[in-house]
């Protein structure tokens, strides 16, 4: 498989949100790097997330999103660059910084054998500004019991246990790595509400890696995108979509515009390529036949993810 | 290192044993017996009166208090393997060393019950009888018990939690076997003799193999603990 360029955009340190004032950053990523022994490296990865805003990180599976959030949170030590969140170091004032962040992994971290009121008074434990009554509030909009023991949760209420953990600490920023999954639709669109008005006062932030993009079309200001471990975009995400085209046709169409192709994938009636906007016009200026279409998250993964030519391994 | 941190790594800990010790986990039943066995057994040697029986339920009471509580810290690792609260220690906001500190603290706690168990099984064996022997037995579950958790804490911290159960446990076995066979190749009268200067050797008032043993897993607990910061300092979670 042909990896296609990245387009990398990386924010200014001090952006312009919501208003004229300068805001400061939730999180600065600079240059990580990352590699494993097996062969997998990460990065650099570079990007930064406006204090005020929610970021979804997206990527195929195994492109490195649990272990950017990993390195986020020093669980593990990355090779070169820098994080702060929240204007401090993550290193060098990791209590600090993990004392405002709140964490949802894509599995609970809360013992099978604990209540879910065992379950509060351990986050308690952890955080001096544990706030029961919010822990409660979240309890009974979620439908979760106090008494119930946590391996008779489904994934998903054990899901919305974190999030309620994570929600009533007064963390500034939240750091959810595929919190969705297992939720359904009606839990989904509860959780992305509760993320919007979670930013809403312009004090905290979200971080959250996803799979289902639905979410990120409704509830993500900024996106970033990895992909095999690479960087490939981070900004806004009305840009990200906005800046690529779809292009269709059929197969005997498909050889003029190779040299734009950012992404192809080939049917037994035609084609669909990924191009950025601006050679759309050139584009379809030389085969008018070409139909140009927008695209969306899922098409953008999907296509920056095959090659870039007509290989039969493409073939559906 | 910061006592607050420590604190709260420490009553964390303690939250995984009480719930892997209710009845959603290994159950009360199983805790119950844990705690009730030494107590059988020193029923049972009382009863018996004679040496014939006092000195081998004394001897299981002792290695059997040595072994649980020197085991609960490496148990911790065990239970957070089986629950995933290992990943818990990500997001806490308490820094790794602060988090060895805990553990180690919360190892500690469970040899110190451990020990005052055995004064309680000693007085109902010995009361009012070798009163030296009840606080010698309560000594050797402190001193032997913390040099066993010295050695098996950074195996928890350096190996994924099965295969370190499996070495505390082959450790075990191995210092069992090594005691065994010192009991069976020395003569019985060579035996008895070093029996005697263990528990009777005083330098003045004071009971100085004790302070020695005493003295020994303190400074192995001390530098076990370094090598678990070492160790933890290093680990990807």
């Amino acid at each position: 498989m042909t990896q296609s360029s990245p387009t990398t955009v990386k924010q200014d340190t001090q952006v312009v949100a919501r208003g004229t004032d300068p805001q400061p950053m939730a999180l600065s990523v600079t240059d990580v790097k990352k590699s494993y022994g097996s062969g997998f490296s990460l990065g650099p990865v570079t990007f930064d997330l406006p204090m005020g805003y929610i970021m979804g990180l997206i990527g195929p599976n195994g492109a490195g999103k649990s272990t950017l959030i990993k390195l986020i949170l020093n669980m593990i030590h990355r090779d070169a660059g820098s994080i702060s969140v929240l204007g401090l170091d993550n290193r060098a004032d990791e209590v600090k910084v993990k004392e405002q962040l709140g964490v949802v992994f894509d599995t609970s971290y809360f013992s099978t054998y604990w209540t879910v009121k065992m379950a509060g008074q351990v986050t308690a434990t952890m955080y001096d500004t544990w706030n029961q009554a919010l822990f409660e509030q979240y309890l009974d909009r979620f439908g979760l019991e106090m008494k119930k023991v946590v391996k008779d949760l489904s994934r998903g209420m054990q899901m919305k246990l974190m999030i309620a953990a994570a929600l009533s600490h007064g963390a500034k920023l939240l750091i959810l790595d595929e919190p969705t999954s297992g939720l359904d639709v009606l839990a989904r669109d509860e959780l992305m509400d509760i993320l919007q008005r979670y930013v809403e006062d312009g004090q905290h932030s979200v971080l959250f890696s996803t799979h289902i993009t639905s979410d990120l079309e409704r509830a993500a200001d900024f996106i970033t995108y990895i992909t095999q471990g690479q960087l490939y975009y981070t900004g806004p995400k009305d840009e990200f979509e906005d800046s690529f085209r779809v292009v269709k046709g059929s197969l005997d169409q498909a050889a003029g515009i190779e040299p734009y192709v950012v992404g192809l994938r080939r049917f037994s009636t035609g084609f669909e390529a990924l191009v950025h906007r601006e050679v759309v016009d050139k584009i379809i200026g030389e085969t008018p036949e070409l139909m140009s279409e927008p695209v969306s998250i899922d098409d953008i993964i999907r296509l920056t993810n095959v090659a870039k030519a007509f290989p039969d391994a493409n073939e559906e | 290192m910061d006592s607050k941190q420590i604190n709260k790594a420490f009553r964390i800990d303690i939250y995984k044993i009480l719930a892997w010790s209710s009845g959603k986990g290994i159950g009360s039943g199983s805790v119950l017996l844990l705690v009730g066995l030494p107590l059988l057994f020193a029923i049972v040697a009382r009863i018996g009166g004679n040496d014939g029986i006092t000195g081998p339920m004394s001897g299981g009471i002792t290695g059997l208090l040595v072994a649980v509580s020197g085991m609960m810290g490496i148990m911790v690792f065990s239970y957070e393997d089986q629950t995933g609260t290992a990943k818990l220690n990500g997001p806490l906001p308490v820094s790794r060393v602060n988090q060895v500190v805990g553990r180690y603290a919360f190892t500690l706690l469970a040899i110190v019950i451990a020990a005052l168990l055995q004064v309680i099984c000693g007085l109902v064996i010995y009361m009012p009888h070798s009163m030296g022997a009840v606080a010698g037995l309560a000594v050797t579950v402190l001193a032997v018990g913390t040099i066993y958790a010295s050695l098996t804490l950074p195996i928890g911290y350096r190996f994924p939690a099965t295969k370190a159960m499996g070495y505390a446990l082959l450790l075990l076995v191995a210092l069992g076997a090594i005691m065994v066979l010192i009991g069976f190749t020395m003569p019985e009268s060579t035996l008895n003799r070093v029996v005697h200067f263990v528990t009777t050797a005083k330098l003045g008032p004071f009971p100085w193999i004790a302070i020695i043993g005493i003295i020994v897993a303190v400074v192995m607990f001390v530098l076990s603990c370094r090598l678990s910061m070492h160790i933890y300092e290093r680990k990807e979670l």
